[in-house]
């Protein structure tokens, strides 16, 4: 089931004037639900652009953007409600914090929903526990707290408005090895247990590989390939070629597969290499 | 031996708002020496005092104790006067994570020529300067290009062409790859290996791309504000376990080795090697 369809979406910036670029290139795209998506591309492939269309910030100059089975232009008056259905999580999103205490600021979102505050309460303290936060930490001011601890509260506060997709455009950029595992880790287990549909933005192949179902590529404003992350992996060139990279932990298994090693070139994280090595070579096999 | 272009004894740093108690130091007890010419990658987990110690460094911040040495000048002598200030900062640059927050003039090379307009330098010496800067990071071409136009990497090295302008010994590089995509922070790193290598700019690299710190002569990790691991990209990588205990990681090609050493029983020497030279190491010890 898809939960996002896109079919042959444009969009072009400054259109009719002499700076015109066409940012998005007669797209078709099917994300598909309870899954995490990765979108990966360079610097002005689109990728941007792209996420924007999905809650009507931007609004296609052709095509339709189909999100959880409605139009989402049908009628533009109603575009805000989308933005209940779609949660964006945007770079550095720390830098929108603003309310005098976390608990506050959490409850922004959910209380413009228009719900109750039981129920805000109970969103609140939900959101916090998937973002590893505790309790303690809803009275006090979002500018008192670390860079990581900030980012886990915008975080929540997209959360707490339980939106069936959540989109998030580098969510660990900035972050430290450990604050990158556990942001990341914390919104897979998100989504396996919410059930929310999650679209993430990154330059990272090696995050990608480890937490994303599926990746989507995206260069000169169209999508190249959209597929599982082995079936994107695996296809080197095509990476290569849209200025992207693979895992490095590929680059080493293409290393080994050319100094004689019979290793599968379809491996993307460390684990699949380590246990294709040891099946292979474990038990003794060549030596 | 000549004298460490930066050395710092002992020196602990608390910020005024946190109060009281061991932890609120940010840098603790902190000896570190760097020379001439090094290119040295500090790294650690987000609040180890990385960060901090540039700013200590570039007399942004000043510490609590200890002494710190720029070019065999103490910067901690209470009678340093605003030039000497000035003195410092000309020959410690710095460049940040933001190129945006970076870039004053709405020209390219205007934006390069402001930090040696700023140090009184005669205009055609700044004109020499400015084409010699832009010309180092690649970016000659767009000399006369409005910044806000080019690519995070563009920019980026327009900050970088702005620092070198000022003539400094050394640059410190507080996460300036943090924001760019991958061709972009490969543009960055080969400038900056090129201002290490060629211009004999002595580099401080603050980042959290293990990737990046393989490259350095020098790798310092940094933990809750006190000095950690110092040593070689290859020593320091050989250690997992203590860079795991600090919430850092490994490159892969490590991280690999070192499951197959532990689980596998193979004897595979850590170490940081290019992609062939481990897929050998494997193949010769699976």
């Amino acid at each position: 089931m898809s939960i996002i369809e896109l079919k042959n979406v444009s969009f072009w910036y400054g259109r009719k004037t002499p700076y015109e670029i066409k940012a998005l290139d007669d797209i078709s795209l099917e994300i598909e639900e309870n899954s995490i998506t990765g979108l990966i591309g360079h610097t002005g492939s689109g990728k941007s652009t792209l996420v924007q269309m999905l809650n009507g910030i931007l609004k296609p100059d052709s095509g339709t953007v189909i999100v959880d089975g409605q139009d989402i232009w049908a009628k533009p008056r109603e575009i805000g409600k989308v933005r209940f259905k779609v949660g964006m999580v945007m770079q550095y999103p720390e830098y929108q914090l603003f309310a005098e205490t976390v608990r506050e600021d959490i409850a922004y979102g959910p209380k413009n929903m228009g719900l109750e505050a039981e129920e805000i309460e109970a969103r609140v303290s939900r959101s916090i526990a998937f973002c590893g936060l505790t309790p303690e930490i809803l009275e006090k001011s979002p500018f008192d707290l670390s860079g990581g601890q900030k980012r886990r509260v915008a975080l929540a506060g997209i959360m707490a408005m339980e939106p069936k997709i959540l989109v998030l455009d580098e969510p660990a950029a900035g972050l430290d090895p450990k604050g990158r595992r556990e942001i990341l880790s914390g919104i897979r287990k998100y989504s396996e247990e919410s059930g929310t549909s999650v679209i993430i933005v990154s330059h990272s192949m090696e995050d990608m590989a480890m937490y994303c179902d599926r990746v989507v590529v995206m260069s000169h404003a169209r999508v190249l390939a959209n597929g599982t992350c082995e079936e994107v992996f695996s296809n080197h060139k095509m990476l290569f070629d849209a200025g992207l990279d693979v895992p490095e932990i590929t680059s080493i298994v293409l290393a080994m597969r050319k100094a004689g090693l019979d290793i599968p070139e379809n491996i993307y994280t460390v684990d699949g290499a380590f246990s294709a090595l040891k099946s292979l070579y474990g038990k003794g096999g060549q030596n | 031996m000549s004298l460490p272009l930066i050395k710092l004894e002992n020196v602990s740093f608390s910020y005024p708002e946190s109060e009281g108690g061991d932890n609120s130091f940010a840098v603790k007890n902190l000896s570190l020496e760097i020379n001439e010419g090094e290119f040295v990658a500090i790294l650690g987990h987000n609040g180890s005092g990385k960060s901090t110690t540039a700013k200590l460094i570039n007399m942004i911040l000043a510490p609590n104790s200890g002494k710190i040495f720029v070019d065999g000048k103490d910067i901690t002598h209470k009678d340093m006067s605003e030039d000497d200030v000035f003195e410092v900062r000309k020959k410690v640059g710095m460049v940040f994570q933001n190129p945006d927050n970076q870039i004053v003039a709405t020209v390219v090379e205007e934006d390069v020529a402001f930090g040696p307009e700023n140090l009184g330098v005669p205009s055609d010496e700044i004109r020499k300067r400015v084409d010699e800067a832009l010309e180092i990071v690649n970016m000659s071409e767009y000399a006369r290009h409005a910044p806000h136009r080019l690519s995070g990497g563009q920019k980026q090295r327009v900050a970088i062409a702005g620092t070198i302008a000022m003539k400094p010994r050394c640059i410190i590089f507080d996460e300036s790859t943090a924001m760019l995509d991958p061709i972009g922070r490969k543009e960055v790193m080969n400038t900056i290996l090129r201002l290490n290598k060629e211009e004999k700019i002595t580099v401080v690299l603050i980042t959290h791309y293990m990737n990046e710190a393989v490259l350095a002569d020098r790798v310092v990790v940094m933990k809750s504000g006190e000095l950690y691991l110092d040593g070689t990209p290859s020593q320091v990588f050989s250690e997992p376990e203590k860079l795991w205990q600090a919430g850092l990681e490994v490159p892969q090609s490590v991280e690999l080795m070192h499951r197959l050493n532990t689980e596998l029983g193979t004897k595979i020497p850590l170490g940081v090697y290019d992609f062939d030279t481990v897929a050998e190491l494997i193949k010769n010890n699976i």
